[in-house]
């Protein structure tokens, strides 16, 4: 404890996954007195109160005990996250950015004494992490501290950051996860498909468009990185290449030659998504990972235990997702994408919740993956992970997308 | 003080549940109830912007109930003298208490705490009626977003509605597993947050009753309970 205690508002706790970070948050919390002490966990979804139908009535409640110069901060906050035009909006409703931005600000309105903060704002980009970071470390809150774990740290210019390790060689879970170095080596049939956007354009209800005459070349064989604002369209056109959403003829062609991606959902392009629960549905690892294999022709068992054995999961492999942490269940829904033989994969931020030396392993293996002909687009907000591996920056703005 | 069009205020709401089906009970003429209908329910569905929720209901509701009625006229009672009249009377009744019932339960969501609170529910109770009222948002969208992880992942490989059918029993193990564990966690930070208390103390916005509306709805109910009690009494 004396590691951390410190006169700061904001402490950051760095440290590797599987570390004892997440415990060590919690048995802070842990107060025979309700409502001192708080701890807001990975997804912000699940610390949203869920009973109350729009995100007024969601800050209205948290209001009552806030005194007034933390009311205003907040509200101020608020105004900068341009949540006025969100108000009547179910909270469910609202990206995974402003549902963090929801959940964390009405956790400081009840003014604890301690907030524990588990790798919740890896979900926001530098743009929106600033407000709220700065309105924390200058003590706007001050009778809260702030107990931060995050793997993003240096992506943070931060003086109140405090190393801790204390749980480092502790035995704290049932398994020791060591992710060995990439050795994917087996062959693939190398082919590259290249995607053609000609005129894309694409809206939900009419003459609301989202994406508008978009034309682009995306060339396997290369890493892209999809950047834009919350609602930009980015998890649009990710399901239009996957096919989920159904465009007009003769927008999307494959080395030139029209491809109806919505008539063979998923064959064009694995999509991995931010939450691994949505996307998890065996009742083991094993099977997760082998389930989409059975339905291609050939041989998977190789892939399948190559992707165990460099996900580190051979250990686990017929454990049920819903019994790991949140960290591990990311790796097995990326684990379980990847391992599917697809021309492409759009990866919705992959390193959520992980350590650098996850995020490394993954920029080696998405690096072997393109030498094989295959087109990666991430959506990511880590810099760790768009900084240090060589991609093309796509910028989604203004329903267009510039270099 | 908020205004809006479509508040309905509380009280009048359950006045015009208990007249409303009060009467419809009372009434045993179809074009009564017919007319009933056309002229207060179905105005009231398109003035709070619900037919839609409305139309559902009758299709996926009322109709399988109509066709049970004539299936079990035709079959049981064989076509007997005055089963028509019976098939259509309870059809007729049935239509216009479910509507009553949707149309109380029908609340905007802006309104929902202010009804629930002017209704008496506190603590626990307020918690579990709201929760049950907005829960489906959450479960409809995590339902979707299963879906769409299924179609992306080439396990759904026709658009066929055989194929969707299939996808009911392996959507339903991740829905129940996130709801379990969104469930788990979001109790305990209710339990850390104390949200009785914030609830407790929580002062809602009040409300302007849109005079309009509310006078309709409460004399509308209030002439068909007396409708009814007359037509009862002189038949």
């Amino acid at each position: 404890m004396s590691d951390v205690d410190s006169a700061s508002f904001l402490t950051v706790l760095p440290g590797k996954n599987f570390s004892g970070r997440s415990r060590y948050l919690k048995s802070l919390v842990a107060s025979e007195k309700r409502d001192e002490n708080l701890y807001l966990g990975e997804l912000a979804t699940h610390y949203i109160s869920g009973i109350f139908p729009t995100v007024k009535e969601e800050i209205n409640l948290h209001l009552s005990k806030a005194d007034k110069n933390t009311t205003e901060i907040i509200k101020h906050l608020f105004s900068i996250y341009g949540f006025e035009k969100h108000l009547n909006k179910n909270p469910f409703l609202l990206s995974g950015g402003e549902q963090t931005i929801l959940a964390l600000l009405c956790h400081l309105l009840l003014q604890p004494d301690v907030l524990a903060v588990d790798t919740t704002l890896e979900q926001l980009n530098e743009e929106w992490r600033i407000p709220v970071w700065n309105a924390i470390q200058k003590g706007d809150f001050p009778q809260t501290k702030v107990f931060l774990a995050d793997n993003r740290l240096n992506e943070y210019k931060s003086d109140c950051i405090k190393n801790f390790s204390a749980f480092e060689n502790n035995e704290i879970f049932k398994w020791k996860f060591n992710l060995p170095v990439v050795n994917d080596s087996i062959e693939y049939e190398k082919v590259s498909q290249d995607i053609q956007l000609n005129n894309l354009s694409f809206s939900y209800q009419k003459n609301e468009k989202i994406l508008e005459n978009i034309c682009l070349k995306l060339e396997s064989n290369n890493i892209y990185h999809l950047e834009g604002a919350n609602g930009a369209g980015k998890s649009t056109l990710a399901k239009i290449l996957c096919g989920i959403l159904k465009i007009n003829k003769q927008q999307l062609f494959i080395n030139g030659k029209e491809f109806d991606a919505y008539k063979y959902p998923g064959q064009l392009a694995g999509y991995s998504f931010q939450n691994p629960d949505e996307q998890l549905f065996s009742s083991g690892i094993e099977k997760e990972i082998l389930y989409p294999l059975k339905k291609e022709p050939a041989d998977y068992t190789q892939r399948r235990e190559n992707y165990i054995q460099m996900f580190g999961l051979q250990d686990i492999r017929n454990a049920h997702p819903s019994e790991l942490p949140f960290v591990m269940r990311k790796r097995v829904a990326l684990a379980a994408t990847l391992a599917m033989d697809r021309p492409w994969y759009i990866l919705d931020e992959p390193t959520l919740g992980q350590d650098d030396n996850f995020v490394f392993f993954l920029i080696g293996l998405l690096n072997n993956l393109t030498k094989r002909g295959k087109g990666i687009i991430i959506i990511s907000h880590s810099c760790t992970l768009t900084n240090n591996i060589k991609c093309k920056k796509l910028f989604l703005q203004n329903k267009k997308i510039t270099f | 003080m908020e205004t809006n069009n479509l508040y309905i205020n509380p009280y009048i709401r359950v006045l015009f549940a208990v007249f409303g089906i009060a009467g419809t009970l009372l009434i045993n003429r179809i074009s009564l109830l017919i007319c009933f209908y056309l002229v207060v329910i179905l105005p009231l569905f398109i003035c709070g912007q619900q037919v839609k929720k409305h139309i559902q209901l009758m299709l996926f509701g009322m109709l399988p109930v109509f066709l049970s009625f004539v299936l079990l006229y035709i079959l049981v009672l064989k076509g007997n003298e005055g089963g028509w009249n019976f098939v259509f009377m309870r059809t007729s009744k049935l239509i216009l208490i479910t509507s009553i019932i949707q149309l109380t339960l029908l609340i905007p969501a802006p309104f929902l705490i202010h009804t629930f609170q002017q209704w008496r529910l506190k603590e626990e109770s307020l918690i579990t009626v709201l929760g049950s009222f907005t829960v489906w948002t959450d479960i409809r969208f995590r339902a979707q977003q299963i879906l769409t992880a299924r179609f992306s992942r080439g396990f759904i490989r026709k658009r066929t509605f055989t194929e969707k059918i299939k996808q009911f029993p392996p959507i339903l193990i991740p829905l129940v597993i996130g709801i379990l564990r969104t469930s788990t966690e979001r109790a305990e930070s209710w339990e850390s947050k104390n949200i009785l208390h914030l609830i407790e103390i929580n002062q809602t916005e009040k409300i302007k009753t849109p005079l309009l509306l509310n006078v309709f709805v409460c004399l509308s109910a209030s002439i068909w309970m007396i409708t009814g009690v007359l037509v009862f009494f002189i038949t």
